[in-house]
């Protein structure tokens, strides 16, 4: 059995590893020069920077991606750091932003900030939200229906802007009980020795060694669709055949590529459902400094600063991914889709923040990195995912256009990968995790 | 034809070079990854919210391929 894939992103490379394993022959395309998407590192100035993810792996060791990198026999190490996240909060209660500085508190003690009424309100509600987990509507409007207070949408904006790019009133209410419920079942976040590279060059290396090729600077042009089914691929004027093709680059980017066999007659339905599929933006501020600006690697959510949702400071874990001396700061800002137009003021609130929170300390700005449109930080906003099978016989959608439920980032991506695997290798198939 | 077009980017190549102005373009799908930043060996990319080519660009077109947006153009 053959398999095709378009793009050689996190989604891409896990269907190939996982069918490489599976026995398939498989044949990766992709349209850059380099593997990984938005999943790898890029060196700058003897930093290893990444092209989106902050290295960071939402339910780290425990998680999703772990258990399918583990299966397919991909040696990465992923080390949850300690603390695994902490609240910045302004030192003078009520305080407008960290202009007065600021204490971090540990997040489980984002409840104490309520209050009192609230407080009791919230214990009710952690309990009862985890028996009977509410559905309706977005998050935001489930806060201001049943703790209405500024911190509540300030602490749901910093975790929603963070982990998912988008703030709490674009997040539905299912998609986020569904992320908790995930937090609470796989714990928290970790982050990959090496980076996110390590995690991409261990599933290449597993399609390679099971004689699958990975082809750079090959842009997929078209599906070609036979009797309602994906025969083969287009690339670079090149025809290919194969017995199933995934597709690592969103529904909507895969549906052009079927030459109007999606707009067209019977599959008007699917066409409709993914053109509401909404990519989410943001974006990340890399810092360098000499002395270590947080002084570990867990999250800090930033719920009164301007933009920054939060930041973290990797080379408290790993110290490789900065040259000698040196620690790597990475701040990430959600970015709504109505404020794109002023993005370099977006950034400018972002820059301000961080100089507010890091006065006194000295540090670079790296490098900053706006994500958006068709290299966004996330191409369906959670809860948008429409699945992993398209109208086409063997033609599947994979990556974080193509997520399953309550799956952050990254962990999404796995679990559709799962899913889709299911569907060709039939329930059951899982490895043993052996090499 | 292909020989008037050929003497056209000529003589806007030699142009261009004089004047300082480059030939590679940041059109307007560029959303300020950085990607190109990364893979430009002259240090002649600038990126905030979006790319920006700078003086000391050698027209390679080495980071082009790495432009996820194909936001890059290179003169052909
Ligand atoms: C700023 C930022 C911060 C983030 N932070 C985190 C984080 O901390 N933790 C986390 O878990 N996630 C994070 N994410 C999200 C994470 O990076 C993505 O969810 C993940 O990398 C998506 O992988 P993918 O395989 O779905 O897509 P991609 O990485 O986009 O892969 C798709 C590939 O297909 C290629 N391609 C496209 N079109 C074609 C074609 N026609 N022919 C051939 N190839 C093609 C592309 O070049 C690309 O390489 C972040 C993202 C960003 C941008
Ligand atoms: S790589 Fe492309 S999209 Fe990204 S900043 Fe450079 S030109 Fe813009
Ligand atoms: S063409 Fe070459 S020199 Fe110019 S910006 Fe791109 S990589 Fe740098």
């Amino acid at each position: 059995m053959k398999a095709l894939i378009i793009g050689a992103g996190l989604g891409g490379l896990l269907s190939g590893a996982r069918l490489a394993r599976a026995g398939y022959e498989v044949e990766v395309f992709e349209r850059l020069a380099m593997i990984g998407g938005r999943f790898t590192n890029i060196e700058y100035k003897g930093f290893k920077l990444s092209t989106g993810a902050l290295h960071m792996i939402p339910h780290g060791p425990g998680g999703p991606l772990a258990q399918l990198l583990t299966e397919v026999g991909a040696d990465v190490e992923i080390v949850r750091p300690s603390p695994l996240s902490m609240i910045r909060i302004p030192k003078i209660k009520g305080g407008n932003y960290y202009k007065e500085g600021y204490v971090d508190i540990p997040f489980s003690g984002f409840k104490n900030q309520f209050s009192m009424m609230n407080q009791l309100k919230l214990a009710s509600l952690l309990v009862t939200t985890r028996i009977n987990p509410p559905k309706e509507g977005t998050f935001g409007k489930w806060i201001s229906r049943n703790v209405k207070e500024e911190w509540a949408f300030k602490i749901a904006d910093a975790f929603c802007g963070w982990s998912l790019s988008l703030g709490c009133f674009d997040v539905s209410t299912k998609e986020a009980f569904a992320i908790f419920e995930n937090l609470y079942r796989y714990g928290g976040s970790g982050i990959p020795i090496g980076g996110c590279r390590a995690v991409v060059d261990a599933l290449a290396d597993i399609i390679t060694s099971n004689g699958g090729v990975i082809h750079t600077g090959a842009d997929v042009s078209e599906v070609i669709i036979r009797d309602n089914s994906a025969a083969g691929l287009v690339v670079n004027n090149v025809e290919y055949f194969g017995d199933v093709t995934i597709s690592d680059i969103g529904h909507l980017e895969t549906s052009r590529l079927c030459n109007g066999a999606v707009e067209s007659g019977k599959h008007t339905q699917y066409f409709e459902k993914i053109r509401k599929i909404m990519p989410s933006a943001g974006v990340k501020i890399c810092l360098s400094s000499d002395e270590p600006l947080i002084g570990h690697g867990g999250v800090i959510f930033t719920p009164n600063a301007r933009r920054i949702n939060g930041m973290n400071e990797v080379t408290n874990v790993d110290p490789g991914l900065a040259p000698p001396g040196k620690h790597l700061l990475m701040s990430h800002m959600c970015v709504q889709q109505d404020r794109l137009k002023y993005l370099e003021d977006e950034i400018d609130l972002g820059l301000h923040d961080l100089k507010e929170m890091f006065a006194g300390k000295k540090y670079e700005v790296l490098l900053i990195q706006s994500h958006s449109n068709g290299w966004p930080v996330n191409r369906s906003a959670s809860g948008l995912d429409v699945g992993n099978k398209t109208p086409f016989t063997d033609l599947y959608v994979v990556g974080d256009g193509a997520k399953g439920e309550g799956g952050i980032e990254v962990e999404g991506v796995a679990l559709g990968v799962s899913a889709t695997m299911d569907i060709i290798l039939g329930q059951g198939n899982r490895l043993d995790g052996c090499n | 034809m292909i020989c008037g077009t050929i003497m056209l980017l000529f003589i806007e190549y030699v142009s261009k070079s004089k004047s300082g102005e480059k030939f590679m373009i940041i059109n307007q799908d560029c959303v300020g990854c950085a990607q190109c930043v990364a893979f430009c060996e002259q240090d002649a990319i600038k990126v905030k919210g979006r790319a920006y080519i700078m003086e000391a660009c050698i027209d390679c077109g080495f980071c082009a391929a790495y432009c996820p947006m194909k936001a890059i153009e290179v003169p052909v």
